[in-house]
């Protein structure tokens, strides 16, 4: 029921409804966990704390529970930074705050907090050093997930403030709990955060949080499906369904962000907090009005009580329609401004990008126009559920349709890296045959019906204007959709049930990324800044200033042929953090002499950041450990000595490799030539040859030239078309890359080896397909094989990445490909030709290395 | 209760009836009066959004010639005609 109610009502609260209550937030919790749920952001870390400090606060003493939310937020702090960072935090927090309730007039307050506020976004920022380095990067972006809106609320309304409020009850408000883990998150009100404190049974506030908190699950479920299967790279885009496919995901994606708000406002209500629903049916809105006032409520909320109203009030001596529709226009000015505002606390960076003003004016620009109708008309409000009328419903399913797709329109420009890549992408639906069209008309107008069909069901239109009623019941399907996926959880069900089913239970538990991030976080990797329209939005970015790409440091010098960089010879500094020393001849290795020892079995290593290291010590990278370990102990025999160089270069592929070893490594002699490749190899060519294009350089290969002529790719092309003009050609570009490689090393009489190492963040059962196809690649251009697929097993992606913004391989990812290096040396010496090989001794004229 | 006393409450039930005509004939057209009550929510649950709170603002102002503050324009305030009476009997008085 949702009457208003004293507070605090303890004693209602009777251990079967509250066992019955705690079973349903266990199994809650326990599908959040099995299907590891925004496990990176922290939220499986957050669980037990949220279910003890529930069972514990729910049977506190009604004057002890603000207290004691306050702690367990306080726990959850430490538990997600170090005590320092938490008590950081706090104190930074009850600055703030005690700033807010200073002795002076309120506009010298207000003065006192911008300042603060300042003074903190330049540490943010890093204009200012400070000693203590978590604080810009990770303790400010907590805190301004706490306060930045917040704090605007709460002044806002303390200036009106009449009542008497607790201070445990203000500090509840900025240390939100979930608001650890979720730094992107719903702006809560103050005066409703005040108002709703155990407005009504809380049984039934504890159970809309438990459901909100599924739902929030399922929405997040229904995100990864969509992750996974729908979101489509844009130069893969060819036809009418792609284009579909492509423009729609982007909308869905946003899912994660009501999936997210849905759970951290469960959480709150499980501690008393009868906060309102943050999403409401949001794709099935009819205008850019409702889909305003149902896709995120609470920023609606926080911008027509901080914004909008003070702005008619300003502006209504204009004329009323006049001050509504300026005040509308402001609220999205500010809108813009706004996320730009959170983006720098979350992320570092002030982006005022064309494309968000544009997406925002549109938006805006719809609103005003409904705003200016509804101004003009009657406006229609629902004190009961209308009857159907076939009319009202298929006018209803049409406009929710036509907002869908201009919603999907609209938001796949935002996110996409440019109007010409956007206009490229849906230009590729004029190559689909009639026939899709047809279809596609069908697949609307079978839409439309079936909206029409739910609401006949619903026997209204839909949305329903009243909010659902609470209950302290949960209904029967909560507890059996529940169940039923926390049992499809289970690995050992997947495999049992029916086949789809069990597919998307298991994509279900998939935490990983889709192929098309695979491919951006790769780029990442080797030294190529995201672009913006595929960041993920809202998740938390602490990268530090410092973390350049290799080619913004001095370490590497521009070269006009396929490699496009190469090492300065010499160089001593900084990368990552880490010590970057190159030896004489330009590797990011030790000391070599240029002729080779005798009786050694010299092995040349190509590859990229992660054979070369990136994040690491120099002293750490495998192939030095390798090295070591050969020279310490098996050895190759009857060699005396190994030698391992390390030509790997940050953001080389086999076709950069194929150059560098035709024009540098066969002239230090080797025995073998040792390719490392990983899963997104073919990511990798492919962005090696687009950057040759543009950039001019010489292929210096005529199969190559010949290639690209055919392919109809050249410099001026877009990049999503000179990409989607390539992408036909990358596997002829990668094995003809392996070929030439092999051949280059058996004309020189070095034996070519081609060995897989996996990311750190691969699952190697699904990345099984592409990486056959590498390895295929391989042993058809004529190179041995050597895969150290299975080198992580049993260790978590987070233990073994250089940190939480970088996953290349720390110190013990490269130990531990090290180890299964050596070993599968030693099990497939005789599969590559190492055994048996005539130069078992030093090299003479009896034995010349070529008679292998 | 004193007289003043009664006038007072006088004045508030007239509010309240004028407000809810207001909003039957503005907002609520079609709908059955007797749904609507002194207690039943508006803000809260839909009925009246950013645009109708306005225009009855802007109503209430007129009518009654008393200035609403932009903080009012809130759910404590104005969230059911017994609250919207409430407020202008409020700023009368």
């Amino acid at each position: 029921m949702t009457q208003p109610s004293t507070p605090h009502r303890a004693d209602r609260l009777r251990a079967p409804e509250f066992f019955l209550l705690a079973a349903e937030l266990a199994v809650v919790l326990l599908l959040i966990r099995s299907y590891r749920l925004e496990q990176d952001l922290g939220l499986t870390r957050l669980l037990p704390v949220v279910f003890v400090g529930f069972i514990v606060h729910a049977w506190a003493p009604k004057r002890l529970r603000l207290p004691l939310f306050l702690a367990v937020s306080l726990t959850a702090f430490v538990i997600f930074l170090s005590p320092v960072q938490a008590v950081a935090l706090v104190g930074l927090g009850l600055i703030l705050i005690a700033i807010c309730h200073l002795p002076i007039p309120f506009g010298a307050r207000v003065a006192v907090l911008i300042v603060a506020g300042i003074g903190l976004a330049a540490i943010r920022a890093e204009w200012i050093s400070i000693p203590w380095k978590t604080i810009p990067t990770i303790v400010l972006p907590v805190l301004g997930a706490m306060f930045m809106f917040r704090l605007i609320v709460y002044m806002y309304d303390l200036r009106h403030e009449k009542q008497p409020v607790s201070v445990w009850q203000r500090l509840s408000y900025f240390f939100l709990l979930p608001n650890i883990c979720f730094l992107l998150f719903p702006v809560v009100d103050y005066s409703t955060f005040k108002r709703t404190y155990y407005s009504a049974d809380e049984t039934a506030i504890y159970q809309k949080g438990i459901r909100w908190m599924f739902r929030g699950v399922v929405h997040l479920l229904m995100y990864r499906l969509v992750y996974l299967y729908m979101v489509i790279p844009p130069h893969e885009v060819s036809g009418l369904p792609d284009v579909i496919r492509y423009t729609t995901s982007f909308w869905l994606l946003y899912m994660r962000v009501s999936g997210q708000f849905h759970i951290a406002i469960g959480i709150l209500c499980l501690f008393g907090f009868n906060l309102p629903e943050t999403n409401r049916l949001y794709y099935l809105t009819s205008s850019f009005t409702d889909l305003w006032r149902r896709a995120n409520i609470y920023w609606k909320d926080f911008m027509q009580k901080v914004f909008y109203y003070p702005m008619f009030t300003r502006l209504k001596r204009y004329g009323t329609l006049s001050g509504v529709l300026l005040a509308t226009v402001a609220i999205f000015v500010v809108t813009w401004l706004l996320h730009s505002y959170q983006w720098f606390w979350l992320r570092g960076e002030f982006p005022l990008r064309r494309v968000d003003l544009v997406f925002w004016g549109l938006i805006g620009a719809g609103v005003v126009f409904n705003v200016w109708r509804e101004m003009s008309g009657t406006k229609r409000g629902r004190l009961s559920r209308p009857s159907f009328s076939l009319s009202r419903a298929t006018t209803h399913a049409l406009k929710a349709l036509g907002m869908f797709i201009v919603m999907s329109i609209l938001w796949s420009f935002w996110s996409s890296a440019s109007v010409a890549e956007l206009l490229d992408v849906l230009a590729t639906a004029g190559r689909s045959p009639a026939g899709d069209f047809g279809l596609l008309g069908i697949a609307l107008v079978a839409i439309v019906a079936l909206g029409v069909v739910a609401q006949y069901l619903a026997g209204t239109s839909w949305p329903a204007a009243v909010p659902g009623r609470l209950s302290s019941r949960a209904p029967a399907s909560f507890v059996t959709a529940a169940l039923a996926l926390l049992i499809l959880a289970q690995p050992g069900v997947q495999g049992r049930v029916w086949g789809p089913v069990g597919a998307v239970a298991a994509s279900f538990g998939y935490a990983g990324k889709n192929e098309a991030d695979e491919e951006r976080e790769t780029l990442g990797y080797y030294e190529d800044l995201l672009d913006a329209g595929w960041q993920s939005r809202g998740a938390p970015d602490p990268k530090p200033a410092d973390w350049v790409t290799l080619e913004e440091t001095s370490a590497v010098r521009a070269t006009d042929d396929l490699r496009g960089i190469e090492f300065v010879p010499g160089y001593e500094g900084s990368f990552k953090r880490k010590t970057l020393r190159t030896n004489r001849w330009g590797m990011r290795d030790r000391e070599y002499e240029r002729e080779k020892p005798p009786g050694t079995f010299r092995i040349a290593v190509l590859g990229g950041s992660y054979t070369m290291g990136s994040g690491v010590e120099g002293e750490e990278t495998f192939e030095n450990l390798v090295e070591d370990r050969l020279n310490r102990e098996s050895g190759i025999a009857p060699y005396e000595r190994v030698e391992l160089m390390n030509f790997a270069m940050a953001g080389f592929s086999v076709l950069q490799s194929m150059r560098l070893l035709d024009l540098k490594v066969l002239d230090f002699d080797p025995d073998m030539i040792l390719c490392v490749v990983h899963v997104n190899e073919d990511v990798m060519v492919s962005r090696a040859l687009r950057a040759s294009i543009v950039k001019g350089r010489d292929l210096g290969y005529p199969w190559l030239e010949d290639l690209v002529t055919r392919s109809g790719a050249r410099d001026g092309m877009s990049t999503v078309k000179l990409q989607r003009e390539l992408e036909p050609y990358v596997p002829e570009v990668m094995e003809g890359a392996l070929r030439t490689i092999a051949e280059s090393a058996r004309r020189s009489g070095a034996i070519p080896v081609v060995l897989y190492v996996p990311l750190t963040n691969e699952d190697i059962t699904r990345s099984v397909r592409r990486r056959n196809e590498v390895l295929g690649m391989a042993r058809r251009a004529g190179a041995a094989v050597l895969s150290v697929e299975d080198a992580f097993a049993g260790f978590e992606g987070k233990d073994l990445v250089v940190a939480t913004w970088d996953t290349h391989p720390n110190a013990l990812a490269h130990s531990l490909i090290a180890d299964r290096i050596v070993v599968e040396l030693e099990r497939e010496r005789e599969s590559i030709g190492i055994a048996g090989t005539v130069s078992a001794l030093p090299e003479t004229e009896d034995h010349p290395k070529e008679a292998r | 209760m004193s007289s003043q006393q009664e006038t007072v409450e006088d004045s508030r039930e007239r509010i309240e009836r004028e407000v809810k005509a207001f909003l039957l004939g503005e907002f609520l057209q079609g709908e059955d009066p007797s749904l609507l009550g002194g207690e039943t929510p508006l803000i809260s649950s839909g009925v009246l959004d950013s645009v109708s709170v306005v225009r009855l603002v802007d109503h209430l102002e007129l009518a009654y010639g008393v200035h609403i503050d932009a903080h009012e324009f809130s759910i404590d305030c104005l969230d059911t005609p017994a609250l919207i009476a409430e407020t202008v009997a409020g700023k009368l008085e």
